[in-house]
């Protein structure tokens, strides 16, 4: 009789414990240093403890990992939550289909290798993460490929929902899209030193709720120390706060050929694009609703078409040179449809816009006028 | 005991383990009978549920409900089958995914706080159907997003996918990749949008039960708008030509309309109500007697193909429009009709129409092919 309920009770206790999995699957479910490559599946939600020896609840020291939250939370202390220490063998690492609920810091840290610079490729896919903590939901520096797709971020307290930083790397490249960024203290999504990429169909909403200063502008999409070949499509932007210098998407010192287009950006914004980039498209977005400026073209060499811009106070200014501005419907503000900044000396080419409706001045400053204007 | 005794024992403990029931692991909480999720948390439909409405109550922001593949139908149509109401002052996230909600009077309804809600609300992947009024009815969100959900066979009169601000003065709404089909009102509308997308949908069918519209918003007013309608596939079957395909009403300024194909039994292809919008490449034709309406001024429009309407293929009564560009051929009336004031066209292609290219007054820019 023994023998058969000790069957039974070795049963149960099979069932019972997350143990290894017959899939060839690791089962995880307690705080853990992942350091051989595999495919990790979360059994039961994580808690950080002071018993294992790392500050984040789950740290990854290993490339070619997959892990699966599975739908489970993984719960931060004062560290991150999750930890990335790549290394620079080449490999990828992806996390995916769960819940990070954060503290202190980031939600999800990805450093480069101590050496400097990181040969992992980095996935993230459909990961809620939420918590008071300041630092970044998702902070990411030295990866040379970067996928967040799918992702819901509550950071009400930080600096950033999304930051990615090139590192000793110099650039990277990635594709952020269909993310979902809300009550963010400080910038949406904010990347530097990208090269040749895709920021699509997110929405951003209730960012810069927080002043930090200068040094985290309250933007929703920033683009800073770019390489050029970037597209930014289809973005949808809310501006709910009400500081004053909430941006809609900005690219700072972008190289050339880089592409906005098709987005919308609305509700109270102190500008709608505003773009230091040369050689870009800026085509079919919709502006509205802005405080100040719907579009602000510093760079040289840019094409602004097709939009559709009506932003309270000033339409469209253009500050660089040798930009075309061409068909668009600029209506509405109370100073100006266009502005030619002094700066443009007269090289600044605009046809075919429709600027009825501007109760200020439809043009304003020096440009060549190509014909077809409508004021 | 016996022996048996106690090796049944065991494994029934481990049967108990292994059942539907538990099958949600820990921190997901299994659903399998009707009920109230009054607490956050992440929640999985275990097994079909079939019972009075409300079957499903969410009262609490911070929920998932994954309904797994399964199936909630609601036995009456006194309520809705899964009816969402959080609390006054919510902040938080509501999502539902997965899976198919039958019947109520509502298969799926938010009926958000009368105070400044700030819920988000995510619809993804459900096939919804009813005999109530409406299938989705989202009020008083401050953002709901409905994603790759099938809506159909529901002969109600109110919109299949209905998005309204209600109580907020504004709604911010991301509607994309959804399917409408055979539905007795107006495919997708949504009322005071506060910035939105509606992108990728295919509405077919609908209004069986009264004439209505496929794809139409409102706006929030000044200060609060912009929207892009884009890529959407509209097309009618009613036996006569009745109801209108894309609908940007009054307060919706600065709506862009573009790659929209709106095409079969509509009375109306598009109309524009408000000002400042842009309607660029949509391909128009529809078997009764107007492409595209014009109704408010300063819209540009531009590149869309409009063909085969039994009347007109533009008509423009606001002021101050420009048209550039078109292709208004093969209509049963004129090219383009101009009613208002101060309207411009150039580069037209306004060949083959019965009454002739152009009727009414309006500036002529040049470039247009009669």
């Amino acid at each position: 009789m023994r023998a058969n309920a000790c069957v039974g009770i070795v049963l149960l206790a099979s069932l019972a414990a997350p143990a290894a999995r017959g899939d060839g699957r690791i089962a995880l479910w307690r705080p853990t240093v992942i350091d051989s490559p595999g495919h990790y599946v979360v059994t039961r939600d994580i808690f950080p403890s002071s018993s294992v020896p790392t500050s984040s609840t789950i740290e990854i020291r290993a490339t070619d990992v997959v892990l699966d939250l599975n739908g489970h939370t993984v719960f931060g202390s004062s560290e991150s939550t999750i930890r990335i220490v790549a290394t620079t063998a080449p490999g990828s690492i992806e996390i995916r289909n769960g819940l990070l609920r954060r503290e202190g810091a980031d939600g999800l840290l990805y450093q480069e290798a101590a050496s400097g610079g990181s040969a992992t490729r980095l996935r993230l896919e459909r990961l809620d993460i939420s918590g008071p903590g300041v630092r970044a939901a998702i902070h990411v520096t030295g990866a040379p490929v970067v996928e967040i797709l799918r992702c819901s971020i509550r950071a009400p307290n930080a600096y950033a929902g999304i930051e990615i930083w090139p590192g000793s790397l110099a650039r990277w490249t990635g594709l952020i899209a269909d993310n979902r960024l809300r009550d963010i203290a400080g910038q949406g999504i904010a990347v530097i030193g990208m090269a040749g990429g895709l920021i699509a169909h997110n929405v951003v909403t209730e960012f810069g709720t927080f002043y930090f200063g200068e040094t985290v502008p309250p933007f929703a999409i920033h683009v800073d120390g770019g390489h050029g070949g970037i597209r930014i499509e289809g973005n949808l932007v809310h501006g709910e706060g009400y500081l004053p210098h909430l941006h809609g998407i900005v690219l700072d010192d972008l190289g050339p050929a880089s592409a906005v287009v098709d987005n919308v950006l609305s509700g109270n914004l102190y500008a709608g694009i505003w773009t230091q980039a040369h050689g870009g498209l800026v085509a079919g977005n919709v502006v509205g609703a802005t405080w100040t400026f719907g579009m602000l073209i510093d760079g040289n060499e840019n094409t602004v078409s097709r939009n559709v811009v009506e932003s309270g106070d000033m339409g469209v200014a253009i500050r660089g040179r040798h930009n075309l501005v061409d068909s668009n419907l600029i209506e509405g503000h109370w100073s100006y449809g266009l502005n030619f900044g002094t700066d443009g000396a007269g090289t600044n080419v605009y046809r075919g816009n429709m600027l009825h409706n501007n109760p200020g001045t439809p043009v304003v400053g020096e440009a060549v006028d190509g014909g077809g204007n409508l004021q | 005991m016996g022996a048996r005794a106690a090796l049944l024992l065991g494994l029934l403990a481990a049967a108990a383990l292994a059942a539907p029931a538990a099958r949600a692991e820990a921190g997901r909480t299994p659903v399998w009978a009707k009920t109230t999720l009054s607490a956050p948390g992440h929640y999985v439909l275990t097994r079909d549920l079939s019972d009075v409405p409300p079957v499903v109550t969410i009262t609490s922001p911070d929920v998932v409900l994954d309904l797994d593949g399964h199936t909630i139908t609601a036995t009456d149509a006194t309520n809705a089958a899964v009816l969402v109401t959080p609390p006054a002052a919510s902040s938080g996230s509501i999502e539902i995914r997965r899976g198919r909600v039958r019947g109520g009077s509502r298969a799926v309804w938010h009926s958000g706080p009368s105070d400044l809600s700030k819920v988000w609300l995510l619809l993804e992947e459900l096939d919804l159907s009813t005999q109530g009024d409406s299938p989705l009815v989202v009020q008083s969100a401050l953002f709901a997003e409905v994603v790759r959900c099938s809506v159909h066979d529901s002969p109600g009169i109110a919109p299949a996918i209905w998005i309204e601000a209600l109580y907020q003065p504004k709604i911010t709404a991301v509607i994309t990749g959804n399917v409408v089909s055979s539905v007795g009102g107006p495919g997708i509308q949504v009322d005071r949008l506060g910035g939105g997308v509606i992108r990728d949908n295919v509405v077919r069918g609908w209004g069986t039960t009264i004439p209505s519209t496929a794809i139409s918003i409102d706006g929030a007013g000044s200060n609060l708008g912009g929207a892009i309608i884009a890529g959407n596939a509209v097309h009618g079957e009613s036996a006569t030509p009745s109801g209108r395909g894309i609908v940007v009403s009054g307060q919706a300024h600065r709506t862009a309309v573009r790659n929209n194909v709106v095409t079969g039994a509509v009375e109306y292809g598009i109309e524009v109500h408000s000002n400042g919008n842009g309607l660029t490449a949509n391909v128009v034709r529809v078997t009764g007697p107007r492409g595209i309406g014009l109704y408010g001024h300063d819209n540009l429009v531009e590149a869309n193909q409009i063909t085969r309407s039994s009347g007109d293929g533009i008509v423009v009564s606001g002021s101050a429009n420009l048209l550039e560009a078109n292709t208004a051929s093969g209509n049963g009336g004129m090219g383009i009709t101009f009613l208002g004031v101060d309207n411009a066209y150039r580069k037209n292609v306004l060949r083959n129409n019965t009454s002739g290219a152009v009727d009414g007054w309006a500036i002529d820019g040049g470039g247009n092919i009669p």
